[in-house]
């Protein structure tokens, strides 16, 4: 959603007197509403035989539906009031009946109250069909047209259209008319269906300037140009006076042509950032003969603006309040790092978090008082904390895996959506956040993974990585004896450390630990496992640690050949990398080492016949590493598997390999011991 | 002396239990220990009461007290009241005290958050929640509502069922309906320990019913659902209004009635239309061709759109209005399908249905409003067939596991009958797959699979067939089956036209099938339909045991061995039978091929609690027979 934040109350001042014209006009004069329609092969109502006949979609003969061409223009007008001029007319052919629901068009817009809003008018829409090789074109009516007020600020206008089968083209044409001037809607040039042609305008005037930021795939564009010319705008001073004023208008047009239908993959961080999208951010509003108000340009003056912002660095200064409460939980410390781990731990066991993820906050004090709050109010809270007691600590912004990545080329508050505190404490950053109980200290959450987090430091702020410095360790320990007849008894000792742990302290906060380790009890009907014991966990630092007993099944008499799974249930049975072709990155967030080691005390009067061979894979620059080795250890036999995965992210390219690395662990865990019985 | 001081005391303690006994009580300290174990909150206090005013309104006032002791708790602090065009909300009163039962502060307007509740799915309704979401940082506190309705849309009357969820105890509730003079309140309890009280005034009579000291509720595996556990009370008129439509829910007939009169008038089609119809099923000779036809034509010309228009939403769109439109939702669609059969010289009969898979089961001895769905019902010489019209790639006659098997209303020219739709058993539920597997001596091998799915075991498919494209298609069968490591070379995906059949061929490559040790090879004959999981056991079972899909699988996987391997353990025939279901499983060699066949029907039934164990006990075995191996050796080195 926009931030409408600081703009808000930017308006309209013309000074200028260039053209005095006394007459009475009662209508209000638009300026670029340019008349760039002969120039412009788009035009509602002139659908091609061609594409009403269109039977599939060479570029992709699976498509169920295709956008043969999706327009957009935004402009301003200039009356009493400045305004964004957004027209849109969108044309989809239908192709299947699983297309038919594109013929359901849904346009968001906002209101913030009476009059301050954003309106969809002159909704326009035709349906056209083949009937007996003749084009027919049915009026979309105001029937087919509704509106709900999803919760008082976000609106939806629904469409439906008339008339629809598999072959039609559904064409619809609105435009918005908004508030919200500050706010150049967004671009987005693909979907879940295939697109023909996508094109976006702005007609940027000199008053406003907006930086364009494109994200997502490196697709190209087929047009990307852009060209100037004089409009004459009229501004209404009165009723009965006008004035004109000549302002140079500069049209940016963005074109690409057959873009493919999004394509969803297990592993993704978040489909959405691949999606190339343009958007707009307001840098510089200049009237003429006024000075120009620099909104962001630079990452000097983004800092000076979040520094100096009443939702962000105001609610550090003046933190008075929490000088004797800081006090008594750093009294008696001395260690800087310390005092840190002491304040986070304050924080985040007094405040509540409400479960809202926020970026601003109205009211840190507030919040401090309630002993609730959202993200922000919690995080800035404990940055406070920090300054208060004479530690350099900053806010640090921050977009999560849900938000898509942040834009690190240029500043622009709404890519961000979440702080965190940052530290640096001898030399070593700290990224801290106190909303979730079950965070070990200096560990980085899940959804705050993301690229990188920008620090709100004076005087240019700086980008630091965000990856979690934690061990992420799976440590199975077991100790079996085989019996003669098959049957296994083993005591199994299980250590998580990182992410696993915080995961599962997550799911025993939820269940309670009785009902966790219920669930633990393995459902594999070959197993039976019994005294469970759960350790460490509220010691956040240390590993969650679970014990039990385990005993398989085998059969009542003793056979002779004994033929032993050896990796008990922590075999890998299948490769999560099904799919044998990728074509985005896979994500598994974190680096891990997961090592599983069971020992064998033989039966007596048994010998090893067969085993399975030792076994070392891995990626170039050891990105990932799997080790298996099996040996006598004494009298026992003593299985190891190792996997470090120990980078997040892996390319495309480098898929195949890992993707058979699976094949070759799934293929390992799956071997067996074979003991026979001396004769 | 002595003797006034304690008759003081007996005073003051007398006219504290009297309070306690009767206003809501605040303070989370005085939560007796039973109630608070294993809950996230308490329902201290619920006091519903419902008054009829007319055949046309009524009012519900409800006040409710809730301890949250926790924040996993926070939820059922949450108040959310539904409202729409018929459905006012006179009031939103609430305070919220602390832990001790001080009060901290009151709900104020600006908390009290207006949302639309249509869905992601409805494009046009006007349902909408007032919803409050209070916060308070420390644990437990104590929130207390008080509201009031106004409704004119008598079809539906209140249910209550206080326990709002999982992990809720609840301390008191009490439920109250007036009725106006002279008319009775019809109703259906549920899990209540005691019936209603019924006392009259001025001919006017009162329900009330009273709930005290429930813990927790929990769902079982295997068990029922949670909304058949939980104490509840459901209400129904006599004779109700809605929107100047009067009618009466005395019987079946007369709610069907009722419908009838909404459908009035509704059937009209341009004479183009009916030309149409009458040109395509006048060479038709059976009526189930005809009927096939014409739903064939209304499924090319026509698309769900789900809008909730009109008489609460239970009128439908004119037939003339989705001839011209081309979309509907279920309403408009089944009345505009029936007046298309109507054109053929078809009868048919508006069906309201429960329609997903939960299938909750319709009170029969209770009519009221139980549904949410409608379709059409076509009584045809030989058969009867059901339409589905909001699904534009359905079969004629499919129900499976969406509307099939339950109880539905027919609005039929003589009032409301309740029938019910097709019943299936484990045969009609199959999964027929014949896998042939070429072994290598490196315990790779290619093979291909072809299995036969039918009833709800074939609407996944259908489902995918229809919706995916073919590249997606192959994503989803990657992830739908199940061998430890595989390529799908091929694939073939086929829905047999006119019957609930879906026919899949799968080309596979097998790298590492067998697992070889030494000069030994493992193989899990059982290839694609492991039971890899087996439900928790228990030591006390509450409810019972309750199958709600019935399905019968059948696999037959010939692994062709390599040259000088033999087989050198092979797993015994494994027989298991129970009123559960059956299983069997084998493996023999035949003409040098290792044959494993395997066969499970799994029976839709419910059974005593205490037989839990057995089927935990029966699953166990058929997991256990799935993960059997062979040992196939070399011929010595």
């Amino acid at each position: 959603m926009p931030q409408w934040d600081s703009f808000i109350s930017v308006r309209m001042k013309f000074k200028l007197i260039k053209k005095s014209v006394g007459v009475a006009l009662w209508f209000l004069l638009i300026i670029p509403a340019i008349s760039v329609a002969q120039q412009d092969p788009f035009q509602l109502g002139k659908v091609s035989p061609e594409e009403v006949k269109m039977k599939v979609y060479a570029l992709d003969t699976t498509a169920t539906a295709l956008v043969l061409y999706d327009y957009a223009e935004s402009s301003f007008l200039f009356d009493d009031n400045t305004q964004g001029q957004f027209k849109r007319i969108i044309r989809i052919k239908v192709l299947k009946k699983t297309g038919l629901d594109e013929a359901n068009i849904e346009i968001p817009f906002y209101k913030q109250h009476l009059n301050r809003k954003e309106e969809v008018l002159d909704v326009q829409g035709f349906t056209y069909n083949l009937e007996n090789d003749q084009v027919v074109k049915t009026k979309l009516e105001n029937n087919g047209i509704f509106e709900d007020d999803l919760d008082g600020n976000r609106m939806l206008k629904k469409i439906t259209m008339p008339n629809v089968k598999v072959g039609s083209v559904v064409e619809v044409s609105y435009v918005i008319i908004s508030d919200f001037f500050h706010y150049l809607r967004e671009w987005k040039f693909q979907r879940a269906i295939p697109t023909a042609w996508s094109e976006y305008r702005a007609n940027m005037v000199p008053f406003f300037g907006f930086k364009q930021v494109f994200s997502g795939q490196p697709f190209p564009f087929h047009i990307q140009e852009s060209k100037e010319f004089v409009h004459s705008a009229g501004i209404n001073k009165s009723i009965t006076r006008r004035d004109y004023v000549d302002v140079n208008v500069t049209q940016f047009r963005w074109v690409m042509k057959d873009v493919p239908a999004l394509t969803l993959e297990p592993f993704m961080t978040n489909m959405y950032n691949h999606v190339p999208t343009l958007e707009f951010d307001l840098a510089l509003i200049q009237f003429p003969e006024q000075k120009p108000n620099y909104i962001t340009v630079s990452w000097q003056d983004f800092t000076k603006e979040r520094l100096t912002d009443s939702r962000f660095g105001r609610q550090l200064i003046n933190a008075g309040y929490l000088k004797k409460t800081a006090q008594e939980v750093i009294s008696g410390k001395t260690d800087t790092l310390e005092k840190v781990k002491a304040l986070w731990d304050h924080v985040k066991n007094t405040m509540e978090w409400n479960g809202k993820q926020t970026m601003l906050s109205e009211n840190i004090k507030k919040a401090f008082e309630n002993r609730t709050g959202s993200s922000s109010d919690i995080n800035l809270l404990l940055v406070a904390f920090l300054q208060e007691s004479g530690i350099m600590a900053s806010p640090m912004l921050v977009s999560t895996r849900q938000h898509g990545l942040p834009h690190t080329k240029s500043p622009m508050l709404n890519k961000f959506n979440y702080v965190l505190a940052y530290v640096k404490v001898g030399g070593k950053e700290y990224l801290l956040d106190a909303t979730n109980k079950d965070l070990p200290f200096g560990m980085l959450p899940y959804k705050c993974r993301n690229g990188q987090g920008w620090v709100a430091v004076s005087p240019a702020g700086k980008w630091v990585p965000l990856i979690g410095t934690e061990k992420n360790l799976q440590l199975v320990t077991g100790k079996f004896e085989i019996l003669p007849s098959g049957v296994l008894h083993g005591a199994i000792e299980e250590n998580y450390l990182g992410m696993s742990a915080l995961n599962k302290r997550a799911v025993i906060r939820e269940l309670g630990e009785e009902k966790y380790l219920q669930q633990q009890s393995l459902r594999q009907a070959e197993w039976e496992t019994t005294s469970y014991q759960l350790s460490n966990v509220q010691m956040l630092q240390q590993p969650l640690q679970t014990k039990y007993q385990a005993k398989r099944i085998g059969e009542t008499q003793p056979a002779s050949v004994l033929y032993i799974s050896p990796m008990f249930t922590h075999g890998v049975s299948e490769n999560p990398f099904k799919l044998t072709a990728r074509q985005h990155p896979v994500d598994f967030v974190y680096p891990e080492e997961k090592t599983f080691t069971f020992t064998y005390q033989l039966p007596e009067g048994y010998e090893v016949e067969s085993l399975p061979q030792n076994m070392s894979v891995s990626l170039p620059e050891s990105a990932i590493k799997f080790s298996y080795v099996v040996q006598m250890v004494g009298k026992n036999l003593q299985v190891m598997s190792r996997l470090q995965i120990n980078k997040a992210i892996f390319n495309p390219e480098e898929y195949a390999s890992l993707r058979e690395l699976y094949n070759q662990l799934v293929a390992k865990h799956s071997e067996k011991i074979v003991l026979r019985k001396k004769s | 002396m002595k003797n006034w001081i304690s008759a003081l005391m007996l005073a003051c303690v007398a006219s504290v239990g009297a309070w306690a006994g009767g206003g809501p009580e605040y303070s989370a300290l005085t939560i007796k220990s039973a109630l608070s174990k294993g809950a996230d909150a308490v329902i201290r206090q619920e006091e519903v009461q419902f008054t009829v005013l007319s055949a046309k309104s009524a009012t519900e006032k409800v006040r409710q007290v809730v301890t949250v002791l926790n924040a996993d708790g926070k939820e059922h602090a949450t108040l959310v009241v539904h409202y729409d065009k018929l459905n006012k909300v006179d009031y939103i009163r609430g305070t919220v005290y602390d832990m001790t039962g001080k009060k901290v502060r009151s709900i104020k307007n600006s908390d009290i958050r207006d949302y639309s509740a249509n869905g992601d799915g409805t494009l046009y309704g006007d349902n909408r929640v007032k919803v409050v979401e209070p916060t308070h940082s420390t644990y437990p506190y104590t929130i207390e509502y008080e509201y009031q309705t106004t409704s004119s849309n008598l079809l539906f009357y209140t249910t209550w069922a206080p326990i709002s969820g999982k992990k809720v105890s609840l301390e008191k509730a009490s439920f109250t309906v007036q009725m106006p003079a002279g008319i009775d309140l019809r109703y259906h309890e549920q899990q209540l320990p005691e019936k209603a009280s019924i006392s009259e005034v001025n001919s006017k009579k009162t329900y009330s019913w009273q709930l005290k000291n429930v813990v927790p509720i929990e769902t079982e595996q295997y068990g029922p659902p949670f909304y058949e556990l939980i104490p509840m009370v459901r209400t129904a008129p006599t004779t109700f209004e809605v929107e100047g439509f009067a009618g009466s829910m005395e019987s079946w007939k007369a709610l069907g009635e009722w419908q009838n009169k909404l459908n009035a008038g509704r059937s009209q089609l341009p004479d183009a239309t009916k030309q149409q119809v009458l040109t395509l099923t006048q060479g038709l000779a059976t009526p189930e061709e005809k009927i096939k036809a014409v739903y064939q034509f209304m499924q090319n010309r026509t698309r769900y759109v789900s809008i909730q228009l009109g008489i609460g939403g239970w009128q439908p769109f004119e037939a003339s209005m989705v001839d011209s439109k081309g979309y509907g939702d279920c309403k408009a669609l089944s009345n505009y399908t029936k007046a298309l059969l109507e054109v053929a010289g078809i009868q048919s009969h508006y069906a309201i249905i429960y329609g997903g898979d939960d299938n909750r089961p319709v009170i029969k001895d209770f009519p009221s409003s139980q549904f949410n769905h409608v379709v059409l019902c076509v009584p045809t010489p030989k058969d009867t067939i059901w339409l589905e019209c909001t699904n534009q790639m359905a079969d004629a006659g499919y129900t499976g596991s969406f509307t099939g098997d339950r109880y539905s209303l027919l609005v039929t020219p003589e009032g409301g009958k309740l029938v019910s739709t097709p019943k299936f058993t484990a045969q009609d539920n199959t999964q027929k797959r014949l896998v042939k597997v070429k072994l290598n001596s490196q315990g790779g091998g290619v093979g291909e699979a072809v299995t036969v799915f039918t009833g709800r075991q074939h609407e996944d498919r259908t489902e995918v067939l229809n919706r995916l494209k073919p590249d997606e298609q192959l994503k989803w069968l990657y992830k739908a089956t199940d061998i430890p490591s595989f390529e799908i070379k091929k694939f073939t995906l086929e829905k047999v036209k006119g019957v609930p059949q879906v026919n899949e061929n799968l080309q596979l490559e097998l790298p590492r099938v067998a697992s070889v040790s030494g000069r030994r090879m493992f193989i899990t004959p059982n290839l694609m339909n492991r039971r890899q999981s087996v439900p928790l056991t228990t030591e006390t079972r509450k409810h019972d045991v309750v199958l709600t899909y019935p399905y019968y699988d059948v696999d037959s996987v010939e692994f062709e061995i390599p040259a000088g391997f033999k087989p050198e353990s092979v797993p015994q025939p494994v027989k298991i039978s129970s009123v559960f279901g059956e299983y069997e499983a084998k493996v023999n060699m035949k003409d040098g091929k290792l044959v494993y066949q395997r066969q499970l029907t799994m029976h839709k039934g419910r059974f005593a609690p205490d037989r839990y164990a057995e089927l935990v006990e029966f699953l166990k075995k058929v997991s256990r027979a799935d993960q059997q191996q062979v040992v196939l050796a070399a011929d010595s080195i």
